[in-house]
């Protein structure tokens, strides 16, 4: 082997050994952090010393757990009156300690959580490296897209489900300039299909990938079918669950009636079970024009709070949301 | 033994071990199974342990509500909606251009079509913002919108005059009950269309409470539906405190012939004309009526400046007899009428008082006579409610005396603002002739730029009113006529042959891209241009 490579691969290994050793000294500081917050309480104000949600994110930033850092951004900036915040803090102070934890275990764990922890802490992937991962090969169905504008990065999250395989993916765009459109995956747009080889990133369970080879321009497509109910979305929910309990975002196909009553949106399938429906930044009235009293397919995104809707059928069309 | 619930978790880290020290035992639900994992010499991190734990058992086992009840759906709407290529140039014309859009959405409707179930909200959002769209929108909306329409408050409040007027079962009475007067306009006008005697009574029912300026703005709304029957609401309408309710109800009774009210005036007006002499020297002498306080017919109000008491009066008692009445009475028919010399220098206050009868009655052939004549030059300064301009007159025109009018302004003037006004005035589609002189009058202003008006207003009216087709092409296969394609017959030119072939729209946008073109002329072009091929579209897609 030549000097120079030789070299070169001394120092990326010297280079992953000092983020290595950055990273278990951020996630250090971030449980002792973490035992601090719930040894004074969580309403408490800062104090002798001890840095609020926003400074420590900035230190996550600075030891190399992205992951982390975006995390308690998110829940530095707190919202209004919501009686339920405590609760939700907890959780999720609960689970940011398990990841710290988890990772200080990291070579004891399964490969496929090992992967989970990595990624969630903020290790990326090489496009390169996912690309040499086996192809699912499908006709892909483009069920929903949504536009994550206000993130640092702004993202795009295009969700798809084979028609063959019946697997969820996930295509994850960053634009930083917030213009999508110079990616060729950004013409996949809700009521097409691309015929493709994906490549998942590792990761249990797999959801997010690339596309590789094309293999057919996208085509407009017809609505997905089957679409599930509330019990078939909870149970893979939980399925899911138990192989990333830090998952927050799931992609949700369902049949139901949009049913509102004092200002309360529910998706209710036809066994009575009802979804609580979110709004974010999402336009719920063209759902409950389509719906009207009748079932529609719905296509969005599950999480801890409810679904938030993204894309209704009405016939054959695909209506974003 | 039962262990902790999430929610003493939750309370032990919002309070602080700190303060309250909490030792965990044993955790409630499938969490439970695991607590014996949990950190046994740090509490706090015991407590961040049992709350991952929980939480997310929590989320996986979350439990769904039951029992919510759905809506019952509205009756199936057997009309399709409108084709997606229809709809798409709809949304591009829609932010820019509300009356294009209404015209559009009344074709719609005209050809059975329905709003698209997925744009109902966004189109009921405009009608709420914009009350001229109300009427357009109603028309789309089906059982499903109609529907829909009742799910919201503003959307209910918006349409609920135009869903009444359509003889829907909205709650009519609250909007007339506690509705804006705007709103109430609305309502009582769509009953009235419907129901003209329904609309009185419930006008004359609440009549007493309504405050001065709601019974004058209100009483307006009867001229819709007008008949005999309501002679007897207007009378007592005469004798109302406030003089804008009195002026409402004189102009309405003026315009029911055969009303007590006409044969009082016809009565007080008979004698005031005659015709003296023959032929070439033929002219009018009028006689001027005596003074007297202020009737409940309302003549003798004060005179408008630089007019006599006595010829004012002249000009009122003219204004509200029946204009039948003068050809009768004198043998001539208007337009010879209007041409004569009046003694006395009165031609100014008889012509007044022909300009407001014909305005009030509505007649097309005295305002066609009265426009063919042009203003006596003593007209000049009068105020508009004694001396109706020559646009108000217009509008009483008939369709074709409009289009005529029109036609013969933009062959005089160009794209002057009068011929712009006389020409938006038209009814869309415009007819051949009438677009000939449109597109002649643009095709002037570009060419001289410097001796003309801009051509903007013109156009604006040209891209709503243009029949956007382009010309049938004169050849064996050009079939019959399009209809909705008004021919002037008659033409001297060959069906087609000013036309370009790709339709006005390529007319406006050569126009816009010439090189005589002023740079601030070929916006508004272009935009016409635009609307039209759209609105070709649209027409296209729903024949």
């Amino acid at each position: 082997m030549p000097a120079r490579e030789l070299r070169d691969q001394a120092a990326a290994a010297r280079r992953a050994a000092q983020r290595a050793e950055r990273v278990a000294a951020g996630l250090a500081e971030l449980q002792t952090w973490l035992r601090d917050q719930v040894t004074a309480g969580l309403t408490a104000a800062p104090a002798g010393g001890r840095p609020a949600a926003a400074q420590l994110a900035a230190r996550m930033v600075d030891a190399q757990v992205p992951g982390v850092a975006s995390t308690l951004h998110r829940l530095a900036a707190r919202p209004g009156a919501d009686p339920d915040w405590p609760a939700r803090l907890l959780a999720e102070y609960g689970l940011l300690y398990l990841l710290a934890t988890a990772h200080g275990r990291l070579a004891a764990l399964p490969s496929g959580l090992a992967a989970v922890v990595r990624s969630r802490v903020g290790y990326t992937t090489a496009r390169a490296d996912v690309l040499t991962r086996p192809p699912v090969t499908d006709w892909w169905h483009i069920l929903a897209v949504r536009d994550l504008p206000d993130e640092p990065v702004p993202a795009r999250r295009i969700w798809l489900r084979g028609r063959g395989t019946g697997r969820f993916a996930l295509l994850l765009l960053f634009a930083p300039n917030g213009i999508f459109r110079l990616y060729a995956d950004a013409a996949l747009t809700p009521g097409t299909q691309v015929h493709a080889d994906l490549h998942f990133y590792p990761g249990q369970p797999p959801l997010r990938a690339l596309v590789g080879m094309r293999r057919a321009a996208p085509e407009p497509a017809p609505a997905p079918a089957p679409a599930g109910d509330a019990a078939g979305l909870l149970a893979t929910w939980a399925a899911a669950l138990a192989q990333d309990p830090w998952l927050t975002t799931w992609p949700a196909l369902v049949s139901g009636t949009v049913a509102l009553a004092a200002d309360q949106w529910h998706l209710v399938d036809h066994t009575g079970t009802a979804l609580p429906l979110l709004s974010e930044d999402v336009n719920r009235w063209p759902l409950l024009a389509v719906s009207a009293g009748t079932p529609v397919t719905v296509a969005g995104e599950w999480t801890p709070d409810g679904l938030l809707p993204l894309t209704v059928w009405h016939h054959h069309q695909a209506v974003r949301l | 033994m039962t262990g902790l619930e999430y929610a003493d978790l939750v309370t032990a880290a919002t309070v602080g071990l700190a303060r309250r020290p909490l030792r965990i035992s044993g955790l409630a639900g499938p969490a439970g199974e695991r607590a014996g994992l949990l950190n046994r010499d740090d509490p706090a991190a015991a407590l961040l342990e049992a709350a991952a734990l929980m939480a997310g058992a929590r989320r996986a086992g979350l439990r769904l509500p039951g029992g919510i009840g759905v809506p019952v759906p509205p009756a199936v709407d057997d009309a399709p909606e409108l084709p997606e290529a229809a709809v798409e140039a709809l949304e591009r014309l829609r932010p820019a251009s509300p009356t294009v859009t209404s015209d559009l959405l009344g074709a719609a409707a005209r050809a059975g079509y329905l709003a698209p179930a997925p744009l109902l909200p966004a189109w009921l959002d405009a009608a709420v913002r914009d009350v001229a769209l109300r009427p357009a929108v109603a028309g789309v909306l089906g059982a499903r919108g109609r529907w829909l329409a009742g799910q919201r408050p503003d959307w209910q409040q918006a349409m609920a005059a135009e869903l009444a007027a359509a003889g829907e079962e909205a709650p009519a009475g609250a909007v007339w009950r506690t509705g804006g007067r705007g709103e109430r306009i609305g309502y009582l006008t769509g009953l009235r269309r419907r129901d003209p005697a329904a609309g009185r009574d419930l006008l004359a029912a609440g009549w007493p409470t309504e405050t001065g300026e709601d019974r004058a703005r209100l009483l307006a709304v009867l001229v819709t539906g007008l008949s005999l029957a309501d002679e007897e609401f207007l009378e007592h309408a005469l004798d109302d405190p406030k003089g804008a309710v009195r002026a409402r109800a004189r102009w309405l009774l003026t315009q029911l012939p055969g009303s007590d009210f006409s044969r009082r005036a016809a009565a007080r007006a008979a004698g005031l004309l005659r015709v003296e002499g023959h032929g070439p020297g033929q002219r009018l002498a009028a006689r001027l009526p005596g003074t007297g306080p202020p009737d409940r017919d309302g003549i003798a109000a004060s005179p408008p400046r630089g007019v006599t008491v006595a010829a004012w009066q002249l000009t009122q008692l003219i204004a509200g007899a029946p204009l039948g009445s003068w050809s009768a009475e004198l043998g001539l028919a208007p337009e010879r009428l209007v041409t004569l010399p009046v003694r006395n220098d009165l031609r100014t206050d008889v012509h007044a008082g022909w300009r407001l009868a014909a305005l009030w009655q509505a007649s097309s052939a005295w305002a066609e006579a009265l426009l063919a004549v042009g203003p006596p030059d003593g007209a000049a300064g009068r105020p508009q409610y004694a001396w109706p301009r020559d646009d108000q007159l217009a509008d009483v025109l008939s369709p074709a005396a409009r289009v005529a009018r029109a036609t013969a302004l933009l062959a005089r003037s160009g794209a002057a603002p009068d011929a712009v006004a006389a020409a938006a005035a038209c009814a869309p589609p415009w007819p051949d002739g009438l677009a000939r002189a449109v597109i002649g009058a643009l095709r002037a202003a570009v060419a001289t730029p410097h001796r003309s008006h801009s051509p903007a207003a013109l156009a604006t009216a040209a891209a709503r009113c243009l029949n956007p087709e382009p010309a049938a092409r004169p050849g064996p296969q050009a079939g019959p006529e399009r209809p909705g394609r008004p021919e002037s017959p008659g033409s001297p030119e060959s069906p087609g042959s000013m036309d370009s072939p790709d339709g006005p729209a390529g007319e406006l946008a050569r126009l816009a891209g010439s090189s005589r073109c002023p740079p601030a002329w070929s916006a508004p072009l272009r935009r016409a241009a635009r609307t039209l091929e759209l609105r070709r579209i649209f027409l296209e897609e729903i024949r």
